[in-house]
């Protein structure tokens, strides 16, 4: 697999792989070969309850004019209108890696949908406003936070940001301003 | 489109990824899988208000609380709400029904803390998984790890300690979160089967209400709330219920509508004090002083209630002038009893021995001022005076007008303070434990005691010195104890009558036996019973722990004023050598293991900086149970993740001010690996059995050589398998059971309704105290047993005691209560640093929680006056720099006229990194030991669950403070 197609954000698919691999990357290491960031330096980086150097990857720390339970109300909301709910085992809704698989998933239902020739606009606007009310909320507050120099967790934190950033952009140019932005 | 990024080994890594999370966070809702959604047509979405357009329902609603110690408060149902698995919100569930119509009821019950604690047990600070440190102690880099590799590793440390060192050397560091319930089945079952140690925190948290057990042989007593809508003058004294007791503070404020006065004695104006109808400000630590000459002005206008003190009390018990000591039956008689007493009968005019079993005093009538020469059995003669003469002459200096200049209250006050309490019918006092946190704070309680005990406002409705509140179910101790539940009831009260029995007939009321009973926990030498060990925390941490080296030089005892009369350490020997306090593991055999639980003694520990210095190179491994990495777990080997409280099922103790036993169900699974406290302890014992197992080991003699099975122990503590790591519920319905206190409704009828009103008084050691009815339709009234039934208290002298005759006391000049100055702790400073709960946080719970921070100043607070802070060119939100000679700590200056000038107050709770730099709150305060607190050898001066430990202190701390430079916090 190239690195270009790694980052490759013009297809649904490609999107899909991106946003669950930064998901996988944003996971606690299992200490699998898949492992991206060493279990120590994850949690130095991105675990505020063992580490007080650690950034919060949560996104109620992002969202303060929102109390949490309004929040995980609106995630779930989210996540039940496009007919998942979430898993037992599961992180916190506003974990960063569940918004990002959140997306990941919203990215594959969209390339199914264009495989079968069905509207996606649907789509595409729910991926906007996730991304505008949601995760870039939480990419900007972590890389605002981070306040480890590990070039892997920084370089991580960075490739989140821009392809948050890069794939709003897109949205915008093909979808519009979300509802709150557009007023 | 392809993003730029120049970082290729990074991405390289990256692009390696699969994009598959281990955990997935999603299932499908209706579909067969995820996966298969794409197959369903996409809904129709045009802005995110879509998303709202569907009612939100719950998946579940239960009946819970939050099992920390929350003491005073403790407990209040709540309706926790639960969708996906998640707990969204919490809303009181006001539901208790009215006791009757002429009382208030006690809804609502919930605080602000319970109200966000959905927030708090999801917040940043929960940790999921088992942890490991990965560098030196304290260094905070952590990995996970799974259940069996921390507890494969601490099995085998185990093995090891028993094997090569002794069952004694594990101990649990139980902290005031302990809930006498399902946690301490599993943990009083290991201790019980291992031999292992338990630490009674009592006194090492300051709670030790050492007066209260002097003068009545017990601390645990207490009315319900709505009693004091009984009262007619309520005294805070001791306690700052409006911030401390958010749930039932109502009960004192509407008992103002009945008539009742308020009036709040502190330094400060807390909020307390500004709902009192009069406030009485006085010089931190100087309580005592206060009570004395309302004690001297009560007796002075001979308001004493004669009938009484002659009954309940030990005024007119004779005392020998030769040795100071009482009078005893053995003295006078051939054969009489060393526990029998003598007092002057008036009608006899003669010496009688006081009445034993009964306090009735049928046809005496005792004298209460005697001075007497009486002939002993061997034909000597004897100067004998009554504990009232004795007591006149200790009153005699502390009029109004002298009292007046240590306390700084003015004599007026003082008798205008002694009318209200002469004038009122029934008198209330509201403490907490304040006091005791003094280092001479068993002298102020004492004091203070003395006005209701000679006024009679004792076991009266509305009407009582107020102990030490708790009220626990009592099946804890039987499901802890017995072999498995096979005909349990029966085989317990067996065992309790062939251990109780002997004692009854030889004179011992139920109460005495029972505190026998829980004595018997302390003291692993000659026990009947195989049960589990508790010893003193305070000892503990004083010997094993090394805070006792803070007062070591005996040069600090005259710099820091304590007045003794020997070096400390020559009665911590004394106490030790005579075994007048528990300590185990003894002098002279380390402690190896620690496992902390609902505990954090780094937080807590007055001088805790010594531990990390003594104590932690001797421990191989420190454990710490919690579901946040709290001030202890920093400086933990491991710590393991424990499941909330909304994550459980469980019952645990409250207190008679609220006597309803309150229930946790689990709403949720428990977060990722996290586990209750019991599955945590039943699969540490597992893996002690396999690995014990497979290492060939079997049974080990406890030094008192009693058969430990390491072999057994899962299989032991489970009776057999009955109970698993997963049978929380399973435990807590067998402990209800077992329990006599609830028989109205089923286990299941009380866990959804989420509570359950006591019915009767507990037959266990912790409870038994408040000897008391417990109606349905009526106020808890502790102490009646006593009061109205004539049964003797649980004292030497079966009565309320003003005299103790133990020489640790006799050589302090501490026989009756007196004042006595407060020492100068930490040096010749000139702030008293006083201390008090917190409203925004239990203990350190809620300390660091962001939702209670925004409500309060957020950073660590050290309140002081106007005056003080102005003199040191202090502003309000300085950072300042406090200290004396034994440490230092940074924190906020909060400048407030509610400090009296020389008052600075820093609230609880604090965790150690929330202070900038070296030190906390705890760094300034050494603690010494008090001698009269390790008086021992006694019939009432000894250990018992949750009593009879020498305390810790912090109240009497001296410091002075400096501002920090501009900009800076270190």
């Amino acid at each position: 697999m190239s690195e270009d197609s790694a980052l490759n954000l013009s297809s649904a698919s490609a999107r899909s792989l991106a946003y669950g691999r930064l998901a996988q990357a944003f996971t606690y290491p299992q200490g699998t070969a898949e492992s991206l960031l060493s279990a120590v330096d994850y949690t130095e980086a991105f675990d505020p309850a063992c580490s007080q150097l650690a950034c919060s990857i949560r996104g109620y720390s992002y969202a303060k004019e929102v109390h949490p339970t309004a929040l995980h109300e609106e995630l779930l909301r989210f996540y039940h209108f496009f007919g998942v709910k979430r898993s037992p085992e599961a992180l916190m809704p506003d974990h960063i890696a569940v918004e990002l698989e959140f997306m990941q998933f919203l990215n594959s239902l969209e390339a199914s949908a264009e495989e079968k020739g069905d509207d996606v606009l649907s789509i595409k606007r729910a991926r906007r406003d996730f991304l505008e009310r949601h995760l870039r909320g939480v990419a900007h507050g972590i890389r605002r936070s981070l306040k480890v120099t590990t070039p892997d967790c920084v370089s991580l934190v960075e490739l989140m940001v821009q392809v948050v950033d890069a794939d709003l952009a897109r949205l915008h140019e093909e979808v519009g301003l979300g509802g709150d932005a557009a007023a | 489109m392809s993003v730029d990024f120049d970082r290729r080994s990074f991405l390289k890594g990256f692009a390696a990824l699969s994009g598959t999370v281990a955990v997935p966070g999603f299932v499908a809702k209706a579909a067969a899988s995820v996966a298969d959604i794409s197959a369903s047509e996409v809904p129709v979405y045009k802005d995110w208000k879509d998303i709202f357009r569907n009612q939100w329902s719950w998946d579940r609603v239960v009946r819970s609380t939050h099992h920390l110690n929350c003491w005073t408060q403790a407990h209040c149902a709540w309706d926790v709400f639960v969708k996906d698995g998640l707990v969204f919100r919490e809303e009181q569930a006001a539901e208790y029904e009215m006791v009757n119509e002429d009382l208030p009821d006690f809804n609502p019950r919930g605080c602000q803390k319970g109200g966000c604690f959905s927030h708090r047990m999801y917040d940043d600070t929960r940790i999921t998984h088992p942890i490991r440190r990965v560098g030196p102690r304290g260094s905070g880099k952590w990995e996970r790890v799974s259940w069996k590799e921390a507890l494969d590793d601490l099995a085998d440390t185990y093995l090891d300690v028993v094997t090569e060192e002794g069952t004694d050397r594990l101990v649990w560091d139980l902290g005031p979160g302990i809930d006498l319930g399902v946690s301490t089945a599993a943990q009083g079952r290991f201790s019980m089967l291992t031999q292992s140690i338990g630490l009674d925190m009592d006194g090492e948290i300051g709670d030790s209400r050492r007066g209260t057990l002097e003068m009545f042989g017990k601390i645990q007593f207490e009315r319900s709330a709505d009693d004091y809508f009984n009262s007619d003058l309520i005294l805070f004294w001791g306690g700052n219920p409006i911030q401390t007791q958010i749930p039932q503070a109502h009960f004192y404020l509407e008992a103002k509508y009945r008539g009742a006065k308020i009036i709040s004695i502190a330094p400060d104006l807390n909020p307390s004090a500004i709902k009192a109808d009069l406030w009485i400000s006085l010089r931190p630590g100087t309580d005592g002083a206060l009570a004395l000459g309302v004690v001297n002005e009560i007796v002075s206008r001979g308001a004493i209630n004669e009938s009484f003190v002659k009954e309940q009390t030990d005024l007119p018990l004779l005392v020998r002038e030769d040795t100071n000591e009482f009078l005893k039956q053995s003295d006078l008689e051939e054969g009489g009893r060393d526990d029998h007493f003598v007092l002057w009968d008036d009608k006899t005019s003669s010496p009688q021995i006081a009445p034993y079993r009964s306090l009735k005093l049928e046809t005496l009538d005792p004298r209460l001022d005697v001075s007497e020469k009486l002939t002993l059995k061997d034909g000597s003669k004897v100067n004998v005076r009554s504990v009232y003469s004795l007591l006149m002459d200790r009153l005699e200096p502390y009029t109004p007008e002298a009292v007046s200049k240590v306390c700084g209250v003015n004599a007026k006050m003082i008798r205008r303070l002694t009318d209200e309490i002469l004038s009122a019918k029934a008198v209330a006092s509201l403490a907490q434990t304040t006091m005791c946190k003094f280092y001479h704070g068993n002298l102020m309680e004492r004091s203070v005691a003395m006005i209701f005990a000679l006024t009679g406002n004792m076991g009266r409705k509305g009407a009582g010195f107020s102990g030490f509140p708790l009220l626990t179910p009592d099946g804890g101790d039987k499901f802890q104890v017995l072999p498995d539940l096979k005909n349990a009831k029966e085989v317990f009260a067996q065992m309790e009558h062939a251990l109780f029995e002997p004692k009854i007939k030889a004179g011992a009321t139920h109460e005495m036996a029972m505190y026998d009973f829980g004595n018997m926990m302390f003291n692993p030498e000659n026990r009947p019973l195989k049960a589990p060990i508790w010893t003193s925390g305070s000892m503990f941490w004083h010997v094993h722990g090394g805070i006792a080296e803070h007062s070591a030089d005996p040069a600090v005892q005259e710099k820091w004023n304590l007045k003794l009369k020997r070096p400390i350490y020559s009665y911590l020997e004394e106490c030790l050598d005579k075994k007048w306090q528990p300590l185990n593991p003894p002098r002279g055999s380390e402690p190896r293991m620690m496992i902390s639980m609902v505990s954090n003694t780094m937080r807590r520990m007055r001088g805790s900086e010594k531990l990390l210095e003594v104590l932690w190179p001797k421990l191989k491994k420190i454990v710490v149970m919690d579901w946040r990495i709290n001030s202890t777990g920093r400086y933990a080997d491991y710590v393991l993740p424990i499941a909330p409280w909304y994550e459980r099922t469980s019952l645990k103790w409250v207190t008679p001010l609220s006597p309803y036993l309150t229930t946790t169900e689990a709403a949720t699974k428990p977060m990722g690996d996290s586990i209750s406290d019991w599955g945590v302890i039943v699969m540490l014992a597992k893996h002690v059995q396999e690995r014990a197992r497979a290492r060939g080991i079997t049974t080990v003699k406890s030094p008192q050589d009693v058969d430990v099975n390491l072999h057994t122990l899962y299989d032991d503590l489970t009776m057999g398998g009955e109970f698993t790591e997963h049978d929380d519920e399973k435990v807590a319905k067998a402990i209800y059971d077992l329990s006599e206190t609830h028989k109205k409704q089923s286990w299941e009828e009380t866990k959804k309704k989420g509570f359950a009103r006591f019915e009767q008084l507990p037959n266990e050691p912790s409870s038994i105290g408040n000897m008391c009815d417990f109606p349905e339709d009526d106020t808890i009234v502790p102490l009646t047993y006593h009061v109205r039934d004539k049964v003797p208290w649980p004292t030497a002298t079966r009565r309320i005691q003003f005299y103790i005759d133990h020489p640790f006391y006799l050589e302090l000049d501490e026989q009756l209560p007196r004042y006595k100055e407060a020492p100068k702790m930490g040096g010749d400073y000139p702030l008293t640093m006083t201390g008090g709960k917190t409203r925004w946080s239990i203990h350190s719970t809620w300390r660091d929680h962001e939702l209670m921070m925004r409500l309060n100043r957020p950073d660590p607070a050290f309140l002081m006056s106007q005056p003080d802070a102005k003199a040191r060119g202090i502003k309000d939100g300085d950072w300042v720099r406090v200290y004396n000679d034994v440490g230092s700590f940074n924190v906020r200056a909060k400048v407030t006229p509610s400090m009296r000038p020389g008052q600075s107050l820093m609230f609880h709770a604090y965790e150690k990194y929330q202070f900038p730099g070296k030190g906390d709150m705890n760094s300034v305060s050494p603690s010494p030991l008090n001698p009269v607190e390790m008086a021992g050898g006694h019939p009432h001066l000894r250990a018992g669950i949750l009593m009879g430990q020498n305390s810790m202190y912090d109240r009497d701390t001296r410091v002075d403070v400096e501002l920090l430079p501009k900009g800076t916090k270190v």
